[in-house]
């Protein structure tokens, strides 16, 4: 657990420090400029491979990959369409379970300002529509009598779907004139509706635990421009 | 345009308080028994003094689960583990060792009642059987074949 930490503050704060060395005065005149663009179109498109939750996976039982493949719209909205596939664990308080499966999120965001000498640094907020299509596997649940007792039996692996929003903010800067970005993302994310075998999901690939219906994902990745 | 995405914001906090830890108390039902005179089956009989023990298999000994005194009515924790059967030892007196038997066998489900309350055991087709050599009961009669709540009576003991 500490050395979880640990890497979580080291990673944060090289990306962090990336992101501002690389930050660019904004011309607000030419920003204005190019609102002006009243056409649809499909530039400043960028594929993003998360490298966070493969590292994170080394120290937990959270192992997966996700990608966001994004693409200018309109004016400074960007379509995104996020694919991932996901393992994890959930064992807290009597209940074991696992899952794993595919996530799906499409939606899109909107740069706050853009780096007019690189159009492709930004800052951004959005929203996203999600889906996954996972296997839970209940491997231990409490059954609770009045009197202290508690018994525990198991379910075979069952296919499960869920749904939830989310709103990321992140930012997207690029490393030194390559053609790499740091693509960053915080995604808060609201669970909206699960199928339910017997339980309600414990886990969901994309989500995290549903405790509260509530969750905090990050995407730290690197973004390829083309 | 940021207004609109800080109004999303704070709704999206606000809906997502609830902790489905917390547990109200629906838990596996116990079986209720309830006393009767055998001389005058309607009417219930108020036991001076009731010791209830249940039949452990891990240990292969009866440990005490209810006591006490005054009483014309009881309910009884059954096991909650995946057996089909639990065996009650009734005692009515502090001071004999004496005791009658009544066994409960079972079709054992469960059903899910929250994240934190986890699930709860279900008593399917009972067939109760008082022991033949019972000293102090003179008749059990079954009110009910399952235990699924606790509000109804699901057994008449006739002393």
């Amino acid at each position: 657990m500490k050395a979880k930490h640990i890497f979580l503050l080291i990673f944060s704060l090289f990306v962090q420090l990336l992101a501002f060395s690389q930050a660019k005065i904004i011309d607000s005149t030419k920003v204005d400029s190019l609102r002006k663009s009243p056409k649809l179109s499909f530039d400043q498109r960028m594929i993003s491979i998360d490298i966070f939750d493969p590292i994170y996976g080394i120290f937990t039982a959270k192992k997966g990959a996700k990608a966001q493949i994004s693409a200018r719209i309109y004016k400074k909205f960007h379509a995104a369409v996020e694919i991932g596939y996901e393992t994890n664990d959930f064992n807290d308080i009597n209940w074991k379970s696992s899952a794993n499966g595919l996530f799906y999120k499409v939606g899109f965001l909107w740069f706050v300002n853009n780096d007019v000498q690189n159009k492709k640094n930004g800052f951004h907020i959005g929203a996203k529509v999600a889906s996954a299509s996972y296997t839970e596997t209940i491997e231990q649940f409490p059954i609770y009598g009045q009197d202290s007792q508690i018994s525990f039996q198991s379910l075979p692996a069952h296919s499960e779907q869920s749904f939830w929003i989310e709103f990321p903010l992140g930012a997207r800067i690029q490393v030194l004139k390559s053609p790499f970005y740091a693509d960053f993302m915080i995604q808060p994310k609201l669970l909206l509706f699960s199928s339910k075998n017997y339980v309600d999901p414990l886990i969901i690939p994309g989500f995290g635990k549903n405790n509260t219906g509530f969750n905090l994902g990050l995407f730290w990745g690197i973004g390829y421009a083309f | 345009m940021m207004y609109r995405f800080s109004c999303v914001f704070i709704l999206f906090f606000l809906f997502s308080c609830q902790d489905k830890d917390v547990c109200d108390e629906v838990k596996s039902p116990k079986l209720i028994v309830v006393f009767k005179k055998q001389e005058s089956p309607t009417e219930n009989k108020i036991m001076s003094y009731i010791k209830v023990s249940r039949f452990n298999a891990d240990t292969s000994a009866y440990e005490e689960i209810y006591t006490g005194e005054q009483v014309d009515s009881i309910s009884l924790p059954l096991w909650v583990s995946q057996v089909s059967e639990t065996k009650l030892r009734f005692y009515t007196n502090s001071n004999i060792a004496s005791y009658d038997d009544v066994s409960l066998t079972y079709t054992p489900e469960v059903e899910y009642t929250s994240r934190g309350c986890g699930f709860k055991r279900l008593y399917k087709n009972i067939t109760y059987n008082l022991t033949s050599s019972a000293t102090s009961i003179q008749q059990i009669n079954p009110q009910e074949t399952e235990i699924i709540d606790e509000s109804k009576t699901h057994l008449f003991i006739n002393f």
